[in-house]
């Protein structure tokens, strides 16, 4: 049993490999996203095979965290680098708008929420990366 | 006039406390699979009340609700769903000629809109051959592998489900208002 | 005796599990655009992570530590199905248009919405 499980982690490993050759490829920047989606179930699969492998208990605690934190990186990256709502947006706008009371309707501000955190001063050119390296 | 106040008020409440129960043994379910039964229910007994009273407090009420007693159907449904959606995509990676006929189609939902049309997003995605891409307004609009495929047929069966598994009703497609 | 058959149920499920993991990155490789890519990363996947779970619960030795295992694949679950849409709706915001089989009509105009499938 044990041998056989060893095999199957080394087969895992390899579908992972594989995979992230895809990533390494890309072409598109999606396509590099996917890496995150990819290294979350894969990892998952090994980690509950090891807990088992290894009767270590505390390995499957490791696939919760890790399947969550997958989810996290792939939320991440849509909200912050990719999407185009945040390219559109005007940096800083947000903060003034409030004082002048005549542009600051409640509703107009809210709608903007989508925006880039402040704080986050990234180079416009940062969000256009990717889809034409190939 | 008072009696009908205060029974009202006793069946508010009552209906609180069946919640609270519910919530606190869902909770405690919870603690004792992520600890695999290893105990600290010390620790568990002080805290699960705190946060099913908190979140009955905070939480606003849910429009739609699950129906405990259809989720054993609706999980046969989907395991079987899983299955052949597994088996459709290893099927065509592993044929030389790669079998696809991609294209992206648009539906209106006929679910009401919050938790039923998220489930149903979610688990297309999980379906043969369909995959969620945007929701705009009602119209849903996804992905899917083959168009030859009956994939509209198996979203509105999906639909079915869902709309059974919560109890809500549904639009009858194409009738909804522009 | 029984021990040995369970032994290898288990082994058959996790392998045919594995299989399906290898399956879902040939996929990755194999298939033409992102979208086509999401669909064999989730459906493959997830149905490799299920029986996966299911070979290593059949032997687990606690109700709790089966429950947990039946946990993970369900937070996989949900975790995949929403970062494939997630990841499916931004290529299609930023205009990715997906990959056409070559005996397929081309759509007509570039940015025109995908046609409404027909109703029953």
């Amino acid at each position: 049993m044990t041998t056989a499980l060893d095999l199957l982690l080394l087969a895992l490993l390899l579908s992972l490999i594989v995979g992230l050759g895809r990533v390494w490829r890309g072409p598109g920047f999606a396509d590099r996203m996917l890496a995150a989606q990819l290294l979350g179930t894969t990892g998952v699969a090994m980690l509950i095979v090891l807990a088992e492998r290894f009767a270590q208990p505390a390995l499957r605690d490791v696939a919760l965290v890790l399947a969550l934190l997958a989810l996290l990186a792939v939320l991440a990256f849509v909200a912050r680098v990719w999407d185009p709502d945040d390219a559109v947006e005007p940096t800083a706008s947000a903060d003034g708008a409030g004082s002048t009371g005549l542009v600051g309707e409640p509703g107009a501000a809210a709608s903007g929420s989508d925006g880039p955190s402040s704080g986050d001063h990234r180079p416009r050119q940062s969000n256009g990366v990717g889809d034409d390296h190939g | 006039m008072r009696t009908t106040a205060a029974t009202g008020q006793a069946i508010v409440s009552s209906r609180f406390w069946t919640r609270f129960a519910a919530r606190c043994s869902a909770l405690a379910g919870l603690w004792w699979i992520l600890t695999e039964g290893s105990g600290g229910w010390g620790f568990a007994a002080t805290v699960i009340p705190l946060i099913a009273w908190l979140g009955l407090r905070s939480a606003p009420a849910r429009a739609h609700r699950i129906r405990p007693s259809r989720l054993p159907v609706f999980i046969v449904f989907f395991l079987h769903q899983s299955l052949r959606a597994g088996v459709d995509v290893a099927a065509r990676t592993l044929k030389p000629s790669l079998p696809l006929q991609p294209a992206l189609l648009r539906v209106p939902v006929a679910l009401p809109a919050g938790a039923p049309t998220w489930w149903l997003m979610l688990i297309i995605s999980l379906l043969p051959g369909t995959l969620s891409v945007r929701l705009e307004g009602r119209m849903l609009e996804f992905h899917c592998l083959d168009d030859r495929l009956a994939v509209e047929r198996d979203l509105r069966h999906t639909e079915a489900r869902i709309a059974d598994l919560f109890g809500c009703d549904r639009k009858r497609p194409g009738v909804s208002a522009p | 005796m029984a021990d040995s058959i369970m032994d290898g149920v288990r082994l058959l499920l996790i392998t045919a599990g594995v299989a399906f993991f290898i399956i879902g990155s040939i996929g990755l490789i194999r298939f033409p655009d992102v979208y086509t890519r999401i669909h064999a990363l989730t459906k493959a996947d997830n149905l490799g992570l299920g029986l996966i779970v299911i070979g290593l619960l059949l032997g687990a030795g606690s109700l709790a530590t089966s429950a947990k295992l039946v946990l993970i694949w369900l937070l996989t679950l949900v975790a995949s199905a929403s970062a494939g849409y997630l990841v499916a709706r931004a290529a299609r915001r930023r205009g990715v248009k997906p990959w056409q089989a070559k005996d397929t009509p081309p759509a007509k105009g570039d940015d025109t919405p995908p046609p409404q499938s027909g109703g029953h």
